[in-house]
């Protein structure tokens, strides 16, 4: 339900390069590589123009300050997120992304999974399990000796340390630490990643809170292989006047209370729930995606709207 | 298996400098008819990779059924990620039908040269029965490399499922079309559909007779066939028969002013006038019970005559024979009950 | 023989895909078989109009003038009977009902009297006249491979329009309730073109 952030400039260490590079040729890296402080924050500004107006929420603020803003938001809710998902959603955002996770299924082995704004965990766990269970059902055996049946790798990348470190915390508590798992902090809109070298992108609910979304789009282009498929889950409008209301309601009414009560943010769910409305419609998104370059891209709406699934391919 | 995966991105590369984009849609300037044909590219090439995709995946049948399993395979062996199987999100049941459609292609790019090799002649229309025949059968030979592995029972089963079974049911209504078609019909009423509908019946009883069927050559299956066509050529006799009796009877009923020919029996019914006549000068009046003027001996010759005018009644009669017809069926009648 | 390939296109969702035939001809092979239908069924539909119209009036002395347009109908069904096999077009389904249904409106409207045929000759032939113009009107945006076609339509586009001047020459007009009884009869062989186009 909460989005990540996005940050331009981030300065990378030569050897962080090198890693990256290692981990695209199929190696896997589990360290995290911390690269957001204060004097990157401050390298943003440089990059946009002066003029230059986003959408924070229902506010109109310059390019440069969004990041800022939204880092901060995610750094306030990351302890609580995953109760405030259950407190929020009533337990649905886990039927949404168990069945965002069963479109992407089968996964045949060997598959290079970038799970973008993935912080905490949620979508790579599950993709996890469904792995591991798909293989047994299967039969597949597969080991690192076989050349051509090798495991499928699932990256976990989030611009904010913060949410990571809760994701590495949650793998320890379920016991999923398994080599098939990496993590990487990275902005979506510049991921240090080579071209050409992940099967399948999924970004949920994360790709509400880039500064600049088609950036993040064809970032994801153009680390996808030919044939590579995009996946988004992200919240979306309700065309159904009635539900509309209702549905208007509860966010703005609800939401940003509960959150003082339980996370004792109220700007930060206020900021959240305005931010969805802020996100462009189904078709506006579809299009959106098009111009990145993808292909048969198809949306498919979950509870009447409410949240959204939009698929394309690299083709 | 990489030179494809190159060829393939070199050609979306390519095409992607000129492809269209929905929101060229939407403004005034752009030509609509532009606007299409670059829609029309853009579905040509996409469904050209989706059939590569399905070709490469139907070497996967045997070993992974009609699944996205064999998708995902068949899609990893022409150089793209398995993950390309969402573009298929009905999963298995699409490549059944791409197998169907395009068995249904071969059939008709190879059937004319079939029936001009066993001298069947469409046009004339009396080798429709050996053409549709000849038309089940190599249709039906197209099935037996999955009938063999036990795939094709599956695959017919997925068909049936009631999402898949709109689908299912358009591409054997364009089968049996085609079949029909090179067996030479050019009706334009009603029995086009009686008659697809027919084929089709007879088509999927084959199917399933030939699923179970553990014959050599599936001789069986073929035994089955024969007697299903002969089926369909007594239901034509028999159509043909009940639409001799409905003109017949149609007759009974005209209505006096039709367009067609009137043809007037006087000579027959100048027979009936005669016992009224005869009556008159005996008696000197005219009893109109007419009951005791025909002889029970006479039924046999007024029941052949009564025949042959209720032949002839299909060109029409004005109302006057007309009524004098019906009094003399009535008095046969009438002489059967009361001697 | 024309073996034509098999016209399925992705435009409508339930369809399968070929790659034999590009989406411009199967719009365009959809769109001609649409005229096709619902001219053909429109032409069963006059041939059974004019026979239950013959039935009821064939000897008085306007059923000379309702053979003369009864054979020219014929005519037309002849033709597109022969069109239809020709480019594959499947009959409507609802040629058995259309059959009856004509053959009772030629009847019921001639056993309300002669004009009272005759108004139901000229309204039927306005609908059937604007919608000969309005298909050879889209033709002509697709003029290729359409040109039997237009020839075809034009000419009994012109011969309706001749049916429906000897019609109002009849007194159509005089009949009673005219105008009520024109507009259910044009509501009706709208409805049935739709239908008929469709299915």
């Amino acid at each position: 339900m909460f989005g990540r952030m996005s940050l331009f400039g981030s300065s990378y260490s030569f050897r962080s390069v090198k890693m990256y590079e290692h981990f695209s040729k199929g190696l896997h890296v589990s360290t995290c590589f911390k690269t957001i402080n204060k004097s990157n924050l401050e390298n943003i500004s440089k990059t946009y123009h002066e003029d230059k107006t986003v959408d924070f929420g229902f506010q109109t603020i310059p390019a440069s300050e969004k990041a800022q803003r939204v880092h901060k938001v995610f750094e306030n809710v990351a302890s609580n997120y995953d109760i405030m998902n259950d407190v929020m959603s009533v337990g649905i955002h886990r039927i949404w992304k168990d069945y965002f996770v069963k479109k992407m299924f089968p996964l045949p082995p060997g598959t290079k999974v970038i799970d973008v704004a993935g912080g905490t965990g949620d979508i790579a766990f599950r993709m996890l399990q469904s792995i591991e269970r798909q293989n047994k059902h299967l039969n597949i055996n597969v080991t690192d000796a076989n050349e051509s049946r090798k495991n499928s790798s699932i990256l976990i990348s989030d611009i904010n340390q913060a949410m990571l470190d809760v994701g590495r915390e949650r793998a320890i508590k379920m016991n999923l630490q398994s080599d098939m798992l990496s993590w990487l902090c990275a902005d979506a809109q510049q991921l240090p990643l080579a071209d050409n070298s992940f099967d399948l992108y999924t970004i949920a609910f994360g790709i509400r809170n880039v500064t600049e979304v088609s950036k993040a789009l064809d970032e994801a282009y153009r680390i996808l292989r030919p044939g590579g498929r995009f996946l988004c889950l992200e919240f979306s409008h309700v065309k159904n006047p009635l539900l509309k209301w209702v549905y208007d309601t509860y966010s703005f009414q609800i939401i940003p209370p509960l959150g003082e009560v339980v996370a004792g943010d109220w700007k930060s769910y206020q900021y959240l729930v305005e931010s969805i409305r802020k996100f462009p419609t189904q078709d506006r998104f579809k299009d959106m995606i098009e111009e990145a370059g993808f292909r048969s891209v198809k949306y498919e709406n979950l509870t009447f709207g409410v949240v959204t699934i939009h698929s394309g391919y690299k083709i | 298996m990489a030179l494809s995966g190159l060829t393939g991105n070199v050609l979306f590369r390519w095409s992607s400098t000129t492809r269209f984009q929905s929101t060229d849609t939407f403004t005034d300037d752009v030509d609509p008819k532009e606007t299409q044909r670059l829609k029309d590219e853009e579905t040509v090439y996409e469904t050209q990779i989706r059939h590569k995709i399905l070709d490469a995946a139907l070497g996967y049948v045997d070993i992974s059924g009609w699944s996205k399993q064999a998708l995902a395979e068949g899609a990893e062996s022409i150089g793209y990620p398995g993950v390309v199987h969402g573009l298929f999100p009905k999963g298995g049941v699409e490549l059944v039908h791409h197998f169907y459609q395009q068995a249904n292609e071969r059939l008709s790019s190879e059937l004319p040269a079939d029936i001009q090799d066993a001298q069947l002649d469409p046009l004339q229309g009396k080798d429709d029965l050996k053409i549709l025949r000849l038309a089940i059968e190599k249709r039906l030979r197209m099935n037996t490399e999955h009938v063999f592995t036990g795939k094709w029972t599956e695959a017919m089963g997925l068909m049936a499922l009631p999402t898949n079974a709109p689908s299912s049911l358009k591409l054997l209504a364009y089968l049996v079309d085609d079949m029909w078609h090179y067996a030479g019909d050019t009706s334009p009423d009603f029995s086009w559909y009686t008659k697809r509908a027919v084929l089709a019946a007879v088509y999927k009883s084959t199917e399933l007779s030939m699923i179970q069927d553990k014959s050599e050559d599936f001789r069986s299956t073929w035994e089955f066939l024969d007697r299903r066509i002969e089926g369909i050529g007594k239901l034509r006799d028999c159509s043909r028969k009940c639409e001799e009796t409905s003109v017949i009877m149609k007759g009974l009923f005209n209505t006096p002013k039709t367009d067609l020919n009137t043809v007037v029996i006087r000579a027959d019914l100048q027979n009936v006038k005669k016992p009224r006549q005869k009556q008159v000068r005996q008696t000197g009046r005219l009893d109109e019970s007419p009951v005791q003027e025909i002889p029970s001996t006479d039924w046999s010759k007024y029941s052949c005559r009564m025949t042959f005018a209720l032949h002839r009644l299909k060109s029409g009669m004005p109302c006057e024979e007309q009524r004098r017809l019906f009094r003399l069926i009535l008095r046969c009648m009438l002489s059967v009950v009361k001697p | 023989m024309n073996y034509r390939p098999i016209v399925i296109h992705q435009l409508f969702r339930r369809f399968v895909t070929s790659t034999k035939i590009s989406p411009k001809e199967a719009r365009e092979t959809i769109f001609r078989d649409r005229i096709l239908r619902v001219d053909h069924a429109g032409e069963v539909g006059a041939d059974r109009i004019y026979a239950g119209q013959m039935a009821v009036l064939g000897k008085t002395n306007v059923g000379s003038v309702i053979q003369h347009m009864w054979d020219q109908e014929k005519e037309h069904r002849k033709k597109f009977d022969e069109l239809l096999p020709k480019y594959r077009v499947r009959p409507t389904v609802m040629l058995p009902i259309w059959n009856v249904a004509g053959f009772a409106l030629g009847v019921g409207s001639a056993v309300l009297g002669p004009k009272m045929a005759m108004a139901c000759t000229a309204a039927v032939e306005t609908v059937i006249t604007d919608h000969y113009n309005d298909q050879i009107r889209e033709l002509m945006t697709h003029p290729d491979g359409n040109s039997e076609l237009l020839k075809v339509l034009s000419k009994f586009r012109d011969e309706e329009i001749e049916h429906h001047d000897t019609a109002i020459l009849h007194k159509a007009e005089d009949a009673p309730l005219y105008q009520v009884f024109s507009q259910i009869v044009k509501i009706g062989c709208k409805g049935a073109i739709w239908i008929s186009e469709r299915m």
